[in-house]
């Protein structure tokens, strides 16, 4: 490999460190965003986000994709439900199996919240090509595999 | 953004946002994947260094930008000065920031790291320094430049 090639990869690399304490920065301002204007935390806004867009889960799917304990999933439920945001429903098939499910409240949040992301869908769209947007999505995908504990 | 708590939906039409934007369910599940590393990250500093990840990022602050009014943080970090005071008296506790009077002006308190907190700092950029080469490592040369490329972009974006 030549010189200039390596010190080409560096600086890519030193880019890309400076975008990840950026993207830090991003990431607090967008949960005090959350937290400000709903009164949730970040966490419980993915929770409401996820049984909108794939319907109602169980308690135990929701523990695997967020890799929280079933106990912390338990009292951050809790929660919500008090906010009236979600509920559990017994499911009809077998009544010891509870889903949960998003309350016409939470999902009029989910929807208030998501214009937020329209709005920055928009200027990506206008800001970046297809190529480069693919990049951004598939990158974050493959390095939060990379830096997930399991 | 910097409209962070006022209206974001003025700049654009949702309506023409709404329909045909064909990066809108993509962005929806991204912004999940980004929450999901940090939450690891989180995790990480905790576990790694005993500390809140909030105190890592006041650490981080003060390294690069020098030591600080209390008012500049409260500032940046959006947080209530009340807040801050008790925040701040953990750290200095945790023994990784301390108050510092301002030699010109006795009564100006400025924050600053304290070595412990340098060496926290150090640790924690040399394992960002690692996980950035492991994503370059394990990514085509091209393609991880359209990545940071996105990135930059996202950031400037969200930070507007």
């Amino acid at each position: 490999m030549s010189a200039t090639n390596q010190h080409d990869k560096l600086l890519v690399l030193n880019r890309f460190e400076k975008s990840l304490i950026d993207l830090n920065d991003v990431y607090r301002k967008h949960q005090n965003y959350i937290r400000a204007k709903y009164k949730i935390t970040s966490l419980e806004m993915e929770i409401i986000q996820l049984i909108v867009l794939e319907g109602r889960k169980k308690m135990k799917e929701i523990g695997q994709y967020f890799n929280i304990k079933l106990s912390t999933l338990t009292s951050i439920i809790d929660k919500i439900e008090r906010q009236r945001l979600v509920k559990r429903v017994n499911s009809k098939d077998d009544r010891r199996v509870v889903f949960l499910e998003v309350t016409s409240k939470g999902n009029k949040l989910y929807t208030d919240y998501s214009k937020y992301i329209q709005v920055i869908s928009t200027m990506m769209k206008s800001s970046m090509d297809e190529e480069n947007f693919n990049a951004f999505i598939e990158g974050l995908t493959k390095m939060s595999e990379l830096v997930s504990p399991s | 953004m910097d409209n962070y708590g006022q209206d974001v939906s003025s700049p654009v039409s949702l309506e023409s946002s709404l329909s045909g934007n064909p990066y809108f369910s993509r962005m929806e599940r991204t912004m999940i994947t980004i929450n999901e590393i940090f939450r690891n990250q989180h995790e990480y500093i905790k576990s790694r260094h005993k500390i809140s990840a909030l105190e890592m990022d006041l650490i981080q602050f003060v390294v690069r930008n020098g030591p600080q009014k209390m008012k500049a943080i409260a500032e940046n970090f959006a947080i209530k000065l009340s807040t801050l005071t008790s925040i701040i008296d953990k750290a200095e506790r945790h023994r990784i920031l301390k108050r510092v009077n301002s030699k010109e002006d006795r009564r100006v308190v400025y924050l600053d790291v304290t070595k412990k907190g340098e060496r926290i700092n150090q640790e924690f950029n040399e394992y960002l320094h690692e996980v950035a080469e492991k994503i370059q490592g394990s990514l085509d040369e091209e393609f991880f430049s359209r990545f940071v490329e996105g990135m930059e972009t996202f950031n400037q974006i969200s930070s507007k």
